[in-house]
């Protein structure tokens, strides 16, 4: 599946007509989740309404950890094989990702001044999830500071599957430390203990987060990929322009 | 209260619940933005390059 992707005339192909259509499907999604999340969903018998903060809170937790667990595979997939699409996959994850988390980590804060009475506690689910924040900035960071792409792309690759241990200690964070942070009520294995009317407004919030996700990456990959491209035709042409300087003297 | 009010006061938590919402929209909006304008724009360039580099290579257009 790799080499069949890594042609970028084929990712073209298909990104041209997947992009469109993801930028479409996360709209319809949002148009159902949003009225539910807000409006048709019951307030929480404890939390009241505050728990309509969930439906934001927890897709862009998890949409992070996806982000990140992409950019770590993508990674791995150049480190090993030296696709070029796979590293353009981990730089437009990035900065997706980077928002995602720094939201996950604003909504907790707004979520837990009232209900906690503090907007952050150093708390193992709130710091690793900082972490994750930080670990996006980091690349952002190095992809930006090493001029030569090659030694980017390599060194970025290293950070990134590198910093793949710390997904497993996010999500089981919360059983391994005693923490202010509630456990898993969606994703455990004997089933989601929360009610189905809260359930089904936040897979369809996430559903809706990952198409647009999906076609946020798409559309950079797409940009990185015609950026490549402009500056290959700009190279061409400064040597065009060299010869028949040449030329002419 | 009307019901439309009552519902914007979200239990007394109006400023929470807005607010997380808020800035939500404003950092995606934002994202999604910055990320079809480049799109745009590195399309653009593209398509300019590619059409000079296309009338240069034709005959009698400069280069041999």
């Amino acid at each position: 599946m790799w080499s069949y992707l890594a042609n970028p005339e084929r990712f073209e192909r298909l990104a041209r007509t997947l992009t469109p259509v993801m930028w479409a499907l996360a709209g319809v999604l949002f148009l159902v989740g949003i009225p539910w999340a807000l409006v048709l969903s019951p307030p929480d018998y404890q939390q009241s309404d505050t728990v309509r903060i969930m439906y934001v809170h927890v897709p862009a937790a998890w949409l992070a950890m996806a982000a990140y667990a992409g950019m770590g595979a993508a990674s791995f997939v150049y480190f090993v094989w030296r696709h070029n699409l796979a590293d353009l996959a981990a730089r437009a994850l990035a900065p997706v990702g980077a928002v995602f988390a720094f939201l996950c980590l604003a909504t907790g804060a707004i979520w837990g001044r009232p209900m906690w009475g503090a907007w952050w506690v150093w708390d193992a689910r709130l710091t690793s999830m900082l972490v994750l924040f930080l670990l996006f900035l980091g690349y952002i960071a190095l992809r930006a500071a090493v001029e030569d792409e090659r030694l980017a792309a390599r060194m970025g690759s290293i950070l990134a599957m590198a910093g793949l241990i710390n997904l497993p200690i996010i999500k089981f964070s919360v059983d391994w430390w005693n923490t202010l942070h509630q456990p898993a009520s969606v994703l455990r294995f004997d089933g989601p203990t929360i009610h189905a009317s809260q359930l089904w407004p936040l897979l369809v919030m996430a559903l809706a987060f990952t198409a647009l996700l999906t076609a946020l990456v798409l559309t950079s990959m797409r940009t990185l990929i015609a950026q490549r491209r402009a500056d290959a035709l700009m190279r061409r042409r400064e040597q065009r322009l060299e010869a028949e300087e040449l030329a002419r003297s | 209260m009307s019901a439309v009010a009552d519902w914007a006061a979200m239990g007394g938590y109006a400023g929470w619940v807005w607010g997380a919402w808020g800035v939500t929209t404003l950092c995606v909006g934002a994202l999604a933005l910055l990320t079809l304008r480049s799109s745009a724009r590195a399309r653009a360039r593209l398509a300019a390059l590619e059409a000079e580099a296309a009338l240069t290579q034709r005959p009698g257009g400069g280069a041999s």
